[in-house]
């Protein structure tokens, strides 16, 4: 008797744990689907298929007020031997920065700037875009910059505060041209469309907070077409990013020469 | 049983209890996270913006009075005396253009300034930096041609450029001593440039014609209307480069200058070396004379002088000379970008010139003192260290302090005598419009340096600037 008491103890606390760990996030079971696939799908949700044109807008807020506003017309085209993006970004506001132009393909970043007809070779670390960094604003595929690892189901309210059943996802840095050593990255179960990311330093000091909204139909399939950032480090500091202007677009091979930035139309 | 039962019972659903608890916990922790979200910021037209113009126009005023200290005990007076303490410069500046269809545009670069306090320029003046017409061929836009004023630069070093063969007599503003804002405010070339892209291959083609026999004196001030093309388009000149990408971020650049009867060739790359630091390497040759014979022979063609025998001696014969200029930049992951850079620059004064150089100023004789200042005033307008070798050291950080405030840190170190120029510069941006500078240069050296040996002491600029 006391045995069958134990172990129904024992299966009682095991059910509530399993329990506790549905509620808040427990570990995989075998049966939970292929993390890196998750990541996937959610990256094809995020980014049309081949080449396309888009503008994304940031506005910063500090302590609530707009502190800043800037927008880039960007190019983006799938390099099919690496599936991965190149960018080309061109500042089209505000005024004291428009016309300036960047290239990003994988680390190689070159920056043009019209006033000095000057062409420099910039790292992936200096960032051009005030608090965002250069891979928040462009075309990325996490799949291929990250090791995707599920830590479990979860449900989390987005940012309308509509309650989410999603994959949690811990990625970490898989390739040189990763821009953050880990991410933590909520993913619906249903659509695979991404909900909330969470961005860590090399320290592992949390460096931001994105929620994906806006969600509307673009280039063939349903994306976000907006992101708000929240600073972890100063939290004063908000950046809401629109993609507007969805279209397919003809980005030629030559149009990632270094040479040609002060070309792009 | 019933009594392990209700213990059971009771474990279960106190851990359901503090599983909801820790759920909720987590709930209103994402939730405070998204308190944060200020009111209006969600923002419901996100996606309707419409494609933006191809060719931006910046158009911005900017007032900005400087104050200098004069050095009054220079071992080498300088002829006429000292410059002026205060001036005051108020500009309107801009860049753009416009677009004609899918294949024609006409760009444009320029600054109409209004100076005080300065006697060598005129009060008004007017910088036609660039307008040209550039043409798209075809839709793949692999062909282009311009035609008209082109700043044309070369390179990827930050404070020295050997294939940037366009350089001399360009620089139009001496005020700051940071490669990147000297670079904006210099004159292009009257000049046809053809170019052809081919997926990792950019050919370039150029031919600047001479429109003057005689090119502008050094000591000559231009009016303030001159476009000034006697400067920049007094010599048949023409430039072929190549730029290919061999892959593995490894895409150099190489250059064939002839002007004068002289040619010129040289080879620039850059690379990254993970996500935080690049490199670059520049370097070019051509067979010329030191650059005090170099001088005098520009003196003699100006008709500033009638003799080319230069105040110091010099080896006037031409050799194979070398410029060279190869630097690191460092990114930290907290945004502080750190550059460091060595220059050579061959047919600069070696130690021992610059010995002559004061050996002779010291001399007393007034004359020879113009022709060895003209010598440091050539030098300035080429665009090229006075010194064989010198060491460019830069330090910037945006977001410093506070969100809109950058500040950086620059020092040229003439390595030929241990002497150098510092600069410190901080800029506040005001509103998406308004910017604030305030900058500091001094040089630094004993009296028998290169920078030592300067006029100016220390100089002082604040500027207000106004996006239109």
């Amino acid at each position: 008797m006391f045995n069958l008491q134990l172990t129904q103890l024992v299966k009682g606390c095991l059910f509530a744990g399993v329990l506790a760990a549905g509620l808040s996030g427990g570990p995989a079971r075998a049966a939970d689907p292929n993390a890196q696939e998750i990541l996937a799908a959610a990256d094809k949700v995020r980014n049309p298929a081949a080449s396309f044109k888009f503008v994304n807008e940031l506005v910063e807020y500090r302590n609530g007020v707009e502190d800043g506003r800037l927008a880039l017309q960007v190019y983006s085209k799938l390099d099919p031997g690496k599936e991965q993006y190149r960018n080309l970004a061109r500042y089209t506001r505000p005024a004291r920065d428009a016309g300036k132009v960047f290239l990003m393909s994988g680390n190689i970043m070159w920056f043009y700037d019209p006033a000095a007809s000057a062409r420099i070779r910039i790292s992936p670390q200096q960032r051009l875009i005030g608090q965002a960094s250069n891979g928040d604003v462009l075309s990325i595929n996490l799949e291929k910059d990250y090791k995707a690892e599920l830590i479990g189901a979860e449900q989390i309210n987005d940012a309308e505060r509509k309650p989410r059943q999603t994959w949690h996802l811990n990625l970490t840095a898989a390739s040189a041209s990763a821009v953050y050593a880990r991410v933590e990255y909520w993913v619906e179960k249903d659509t695979n469309y991404p909900v909330k990311s969470l961005y860590y330093s090399d320290s592992g000091r949390k460096l931001k907070l994105a929620y994906y909204s806006a969600f509307k139909s673009e280039l063939g399939g349903i994306r976000p077409t907006q992101v708000i950032i929240l600073d972890e480090v100063d939290a004063s500091v908000v950046t809401r990013m629109s993609f507007s202007g969805y279209e397919k677009a003809e980005v030629p091979e030559n149009w990632f020469d270094y040479e040609f930035l002060a070309r792009l139309p | 049983m019933r009594g392990g039962s209700n213990i059971l019972a009771l474990v279960g659903t106190a851990a359901a209890i503090l599983a909801q608890q820790a759920h909720s916990q987590a709930q209103q922790a994402d939730d405070s996270e998204l308190d944060r979200i200020p009111q209006g910021v969600m923002d419901t037209s996100a996606g309707s913006a419409s494609n933006p113009a191809a060719v931006a126009n910046t158009l911005y005023l900017e007032e900005a009075p400087e104050y200098q200290t004069n050095r009054h005990d220079l071992l080498v007076p300088l002829p006429g005396g000292n410059g002026p303490q205060f001036i005051n410069r108020l500009f309107l500046d801009g860049h753009g253009g416009w677009q004609y269809g899918q294949s024609l545009k006409v760009l444009y670069s320029a600054r109409l300034d209004y100076t005080t306090g300065d006697p060598g320029r005129d009060s008004f003046s007017y910088d036609l930096r660039e307008l040209f017409l550039s043409w798209s061929l075809d839709a793949q836009r692999r062909w282009f041609i311009d035609f008209g004023r082109i700043n044309v630069r070369n390179g990827v070093a930050y404070a020295f450029n050997p294939t940037d063969f366009f350089r001399t007599q360009s620089v139009v503003d001496e005020t700051s001593q940071d490669p990147s804002v000297r670079r904006e405010n210099r004159l292009g070339t009257l000049m046809l440039r053809g170019q052809y892209f081919l997926g990792g291959v950019a050919l370039t083609a150029i031919y600047a014609p001479r429109l003057y026999e005689q090119p502008l004196a050094l000591t000559t001030v231009p009016s303030g209307s001159d476009p000034q093309l006697r400067r920049t388009n007094a010599d048949n000149r023409a430039e072929l480069s190549a730029s290919v990408d061999f892959g593995h971020d490894l895409s150099p650049q190489a250059v064939l200058f002839h002007s004068n009867d002289a040619w010129a060739y040289g080879v620039n790359m850059a690379r990254g070396f993970g996500t935080q630091t690049t490199a670059y390497v520049e370097w070019s040759a051509t067979r010329r004379s030191s650059l005090v014979t170099q001088a005098m022979q520009y003196g003699v063609r100006t008709g500033t002088f009638g003799d080319p025998t230069p105040p110091i001696p010099t080896d006037t014969r031409e050799y194979l000379d070398h410029d060279l200029a190869a630097g690191v930049s460092y990114t930290t992951r907290s945004n502080v970008n750190f550059i460091v850079e060595y220059d050579l620059h061959q047919a600069g004064l070696s130690k021992t010139d610059w010995r002559h150089w004061f050996a002779a100023g010291t001399a007393g004789n007034p004359l020879l003192n113009g022709e060895l200042w003209y010598l440091r005033d050539y030098a300035a307008v080429q665009q090229e260290p006075i010194s064989r070798q010198s060491l460019f050291l830069r330090v910037a950080k945006d977001n410093w302090l506070s969100p809109n405030l950058s500040a950086s840190a620059l020092a040229l170190i003439d390595l030929t005598g241990t002497s150098g120029l510092g600069q410190a510069e901080v800029s506040y941006r005001v509103s998406t419009r308004l910017q604030l500078e305030l900058m500091l240069q001094t040089a630094l050296g004993s009296r028998r340096s290169d920078f030592g040996s300067l006029p100016v002491a220390s100089a002082y600029f604040f500027s207000v600037r106004f996006y239109l």
